[in-house]
């Protein structure tokens, strides 16, 4: 019970203020998870995805996963964003209305059982 | 016959327990429940040691496995497996004892193969000239049985090494003999290539030689007799390919399995190594 109330209060402090930790650049972002474990290969992982960005200058930004558009902000200084998703393999980025990449993250996702090992030789059969 | 049996099953039960062995993505991983068939188109041959041997020309070459939750499939072996640790790995496997191969036209992969001897061809191996007068040809022979044998395989896996070990026993009543193998294998990738090097030790029973290359009373009453001795056969492996894309690939491999006494000692044997090569192009199907 104890060990309940402290991962509630840990959460308690953590949500509030999600900005970027170890921002040193004019524009950053927190991104999690960025590794997602299945339990067998080639399975799509499906969990809530969350995201802060944080910026020095006023940005009109969306956000992709891969090339699918997931939100767009229009002159913010930061945005914050969470969504149940499906992945397999692939990058989030941050672009501006030119549709440059502002920030980019690899998602990756692993699998708990992975491949197996061949136990015979290739081309064994002679 | 029946502790094999017995072992089967434990095995069988056991394996749901089994947690599959961590592989980096090269070409011995496999995905479970998924069938893999390469063909390779080319040319090669294995030579044949035997007296009248046909030597096999390898042109159209299957690579088939499938692996299972619970069994497996690869290039006629069929087994069950138990993953001890992260880095060794138990297998119970059955497979037709490839031995018949050197006698029969039509024999396990052999099927695959377009056969012609050169028996007439006026090409006369330089090694057949130290054979005499005391040979056998194997076409003068009784027929070789078919045999099946159950083997426990236990394989060792490192970052680019493999070490492996398997006992086979004759479960078809057949030769009722056993072999066995130890071998190790490194494997590396360079721009010219995926590269494999392997070395094997073979041992076979008295019991396997004596069936496949021994001489009895039941044999033509001219040749002479021969009775079988355990044998020791080292044997090395050098396999090459080049991806092309992502299914076309040029391939290339060599082996070198070296015959001891207990083989060339029977007048049906004629040389004391078999060499296998095969150089071609191989498509992944699927």
């Amino acid at each position: 019970m104890q060990g309940l109330w402290l991962l509630l209060a840990l959460n308690g402090i953590a949500a509030p203020n999600p900005l970027p930790a170890n921002c040193n650049t004019s524009l950053c972002w927190d991104v999690s998870p960025q590794i997602c474990v299945t339990e067998q290969q080639n399975q799509s992982c499906q969990t809530r995805l969350q995201l802060h960005w944080y910026s020095q200058t006023a940005l009109s930004t969306c956000l992709y996963m891969a090339e699918e558009k997931l939100h767009c902000w229009q002159q913010a200084e930061q945005g914050h964003w969470q969504n149940i998703v499906s992945w397999q393999n692939t990058e989030l980025t941050l672009r501006d209305s030119d549709n440059r990449i502002l920030l980019k993250t690899d998602l990756q996702v692993l699998s708990r059982k992975p491949a197996q090992r061949r136990l015979s030789s290739p081309w064994s059969i002679f | 016959m029946r502790y094999w049996l017995l072992l089967l099953c434990l095995l069988s039960t056991t394996v749901k327990a089994e947690a599959a062995l961590p592989c980096a993505q090269d070409d011995n991983c496999v995905t479970e429940q998924k069938l893999y068939l390469n063909l390779a188109l080319g040319y090669g041959q294995r030579s044949n040691p035997l007296h009248d041997g046909d030597e096999l020309p390898l042109v159209l070459l299957p690579d088939i496995y499938y692996y299972g939750k619970h069994w497996f499939f690869d290039n006629g072996k069929l087994g069950t497996s138990l993953a001890l640790t992260n880095k060794w790995q138990l297998s119970l496997i059955g497979q037709f004892n490839q031995e018949k191969g050197f006698f029969q036209k039509w024999f396990g992969g052999n099927a695959f193969q377009f056969r012609h001897s050169f028996a007439n061809s006026g090409f006369i191996d330089e090694t057949e000239k130290d054979v005499g007068p005391l040979q056998a040809s194997v076409r003068e022979i009784s027929k070789r049985p078919t045999a099946y044998d159950l083997g426990l395989q236990l394989d060792w896996f490192g970052e680019n090494w493999r070490l492996q070990g398997v006992v086979w026993q004759d479960v078809s009543n057949t030769y009722q003999g056993q072999h066995a193998t130890i071998g190790a294998g490194r494997s590396w990738q360079t721009v010219t290539g995926n590269w494999q090097l392997g070395a094997r030790l073979h041992w076979k029973s008295a019991k396997l030689i004596d069936t496949y290359y021994g001489i009895d009373n039941n044999e033509p009453f001219y040749l002479d007799r021969y009775q079988g001795k355990p044998s020791w056969q080292p044997e090395l492996r050098l396999g090459w390919q080049y991806p092309l894309s992502e299914r076309v690939a040029v391939l290339a491999f060599l082996r070198y399995l070296h015959l001891d006494d207990a083989m060339t000692d029977s007048p049906l044997v004629r040389t004391d190594h078999v060499t296998t090569w095969f150089f071609g192009v191989s498509y992944r199907l699927f």
